[in-house]
């Protein structure tokens, strides 16, 4: 009754989380972080201006994101601040995003430090625009804070600026820069820094009375970096870890076998390895298809990918994808072949989810959710077979 | 056809192809990448590791000659005038490449000047194009601007003596001298400076002028940012500056379609997955 998950992202990581609650212990692969290391921090289950109503998280979801410990996920939706200068709506959140639905009707100060990637003017001013600060009449406004203690400070790239603020000296120092602004507003917003390893928005907020939280993380941010510690945790309380690439899955008489650093077999297999953002899905060039391309999955494997319900790569398959008619969003909607919920066909006891799946984007809580019920799949096809 | 080293990328081309089709919709095609890459493997086989960040296509006229194919057509240019068709004072520039684009303007000027009585001798041979009067150090730059010294060098390479006003506006303003795109690299300053001085209206003019955006991240870290810029300078709200960046980041991702290769492709996909996050659907895709 073992069982591998190939893939350390939130797919994966929630599979591992549910397989582990019902008693199997499973194997989980990793190399890199995929894509969900890169994520911003906000919690979806659709692109965010396509999600129409509040949608209900679930028990199984919930419970997973309670023992995650790294996200905000009530019954009612946020509302937070991007990089970008947008305010917009969030199913849920990293736990540092400052919730702005907390702060409506009132004075948010946006902290203006001389980061090279920060201008909280023109920030502030994009904020104060949106149509949610000028129907809640919330105001937005530059304060200065002192908080670079060095001059490279200002380059370094954000994570390891947010990492600077794990230390005690660099957290109080913090709080103190913020005291000494001579500003009190309702609310502070900062940029993704404020640490990694400590939850110093909620430190923040307790010595200082009012909300303290950041905007969204851009690609390598704090926020992806918070997500990677909470999977470790959680993977070590939950699951066997091998951080080796997989090079090879292979169907057995019963089972499967992985091939990486350490190979094992399996009863069953959940597939969430990701797709062309996490490298699990590859783009080949191939100088012998006249002006044509293909993809693979990034180890070998007995799955077929598809694209727009068509398969596009197999054993003889010869297809080519042609992003100048298609459009580059081609490469989010690539991925294994499998059923609606996640059975790989024509291999009993292999289940995909999250980004592996080929039809469009899973943003951040459908991964969450897909990797759950893959967890689930598994566990009821080896009741079945047992 | 050339691989050449051209700012900090390289470039590979030409193809020559006869076109027919819309002239505000020329984009190299995936064909012509693909016969570009596999005509210069022979000379350089690891261009099939190297990575794509972008093509660019444009569309000149020949001399039309009878029964001859593309390849064989004359690279030369004519002035055509247009009196013995019975239009005096219509002149038509036709043919010529990149290359002898001022010598061909001469030539055309020449005629005109002549038409207009104006015998003064033609010097924009001699005379330097604008910043390209003297050499700055970009030493200089660094050390009274505070600049990186990577930034300082694409900046004189850019504008030559000009980096000088670039350089008089950081110091004015500090907070100016940001970093916006750190491929390039191309600072706050200098983006305000092609707006206020170059005519810069959009992402797109300011990409033109300064490479901001079409360096190996295609500008996921920087254009939004520079179109929040481009709307304050130019007295518009940040709404259409968020516009004006999907705008640039649509146009920029179409032109880089034909040429994705493997590691290319992870970027993609990673910039249109961060771009939804950000701005939601109205982000994905041209």
């Amino acid at each position: 009754m073992k069982v591998a998950v190939l893939g350390g992202g939130i797919a994966g990581v929630a599979a591992a989380f549910e397989l582990a609650r019902q008693g199997v212990r499973p194997t989980v692969y990793f190399e890199h972080s995929g894509s969900s290391g890169l994520y911003s921090g906000a919690l979806d289950f659709e692109v965010w201006d396509r999600a129409t109503a509040l949608a209900p998280v679930g028990e199984d979801l919930a419970r997973f994101a309670d023992a995650f410990g790294a996200w905000q996920l009530g019954s009612a939706a946020l509302r937070v601040a991007t990089l970008e200068g947008n305010l917009r709506p969030a199913r849920g959140a990293d736990r540092a995003l400052l919730d702005l639905e907390r702060c409506a009707g009132k004075r948010v100060a946006v902290v203006d430090l001389e980061r090279d990637d920060w201008d909280a003017p023109l920030l502030a001013a994009s904020f104060a625009g949106s149509s949610w600060a000028r129907q809640t009449q919330t105001h937005f406004y530059g304060a200065r804070v002192r908080a670079l203690q060095n001059g490279f400070e200002r380059r370094i790239s954000g994570y390891d600026f947010a990492a600077l603020h794990d230390t005690n000296e660099r957290s109080q120092a913090l709080l103190a820069a913020i005291k000494a602004s001579g500003v009190a507003p309702d609310a502070w917003l900062f940029g993704p820094w404020l640490g990694i390893e400590r939850a110093l928005s909620s430190e923040l907020s307790q010595a200082l009375g009012v909300p303290v939280g950041e905007t969204t993380s851009g690609l390598g941010g704090a926020a992806g970096a918070r997500f990677e510690r909470a999977r470790d945790r959680l993977l070590e309380r939950d699951a066997n870890v091998q951080r080796a690439r997989v090079t090879r899955l292979e169907r057995l008489d019963s089972g499967y076998r992985v091939t990486a650093l350490e190979p094992g077999e399996f009863s069953a297999v959940v597939l969430a390895s990701g797709g062309v953002a996490a490298g699990g899905v590859a783009l080949e060039r191939s100088f012998e298809r006249r002006g044509g391309t293909g993809f693979r999955l990034s180890f070998a494997a007995p799955v077929a990918l598809e694209l727009d319900h068509e398969v596009v790569e197999g054993v003889s398959s010869l297809s080519s994808v042609d992003f100048v008619a298609r459009g580059l969003g081609t490469l989010l909607e690539v991925g294994i072949a499998a059923d609606a919920a996640g059975a790989v066909q024509g291999n009993p006891g292999l289940f995909a989810a999250g980004d592996a799946l080929a039809g469009r984007p899973r943003m951040a809580l459908e991964a969450a959710r897909s990797g759950l019920n893959a967890a689930q799949r598994a566990l009821d096809y080896l009741r079945r077979s047992a | 056809m050339f691989l050449l080293p051209w700012q900090n990328m390289s470039v590979l081309g030409t193809t020559d192809d006869d076109y027919y089709g819309d002239l505000d919709q020329v984009v190299a095609t995936s064909d012509e990448v693909s016969y570009l890459f596999q005509a210069v493997e022979h000379v350089f086989p690891a261009i099939r590791t190297a990575r794509a960040i972008g093509t660019w296509g444009g569309v000149r006229p020949t001399l039309y000659d009878w029964g001859k194919n593309e390849d064989q057509l004359s690279r030369e240019h004519q002035v055509v005038d247009h009196k013995e068709h019975g239009a005096d004072g219509l002149y038509s520039m036709i043919g010529g490449k990149l290359a002898s684009y001022r010598l061909f303007a001469e030539e055309m000027t020449d005629v005109i000047a002549k038409r207009l009585g104006n015998t003064a001798a033609r010097r924009s041979h001699i005379a330097p194009l604008p910043g390209g009067d003297e050499q700055v150090d970009p030493m200089l730059l660094v050390v009274r601007g505070g600049m990186e010294a990577v930034t300082a060098t694409r900046l004189e390479y850019r504008h030559g003596s000009r980096s000088l006003r670039v350089l008089e506006r950081m110091q004015q303003k500090p907070r100016e001298a940001a970093v916006v795109c750190s491929c390039e690299p191309v600072t706050e300053a200098e983006i305000r400076y092609v707006i206020e001085q170059e005519l810069a209206q959009d992402v797109s003019d300011v990409a033109r002028r300064t490479r901001l955006g079409l360096g190996a991240c295609g500008g996921m870290r920087c254009a939004l940012r520079c179109g929040r810029i481009v709307a304050d300078a130019t007295g518009r709200s940040p709404e259409v500056g968020q516009q004006l960046a999907l705008e640039f980041l649509a146009q920029a991702a179409r032109r880089r379609s034909a040429a994705v290769g493997p590691a290319q492709a992870r970027q993609e996909a990673l910039l249109l997955s961060a771009l939804s996050a950000e701005v939601g659907t109205g982000s994905t895709d041209s």
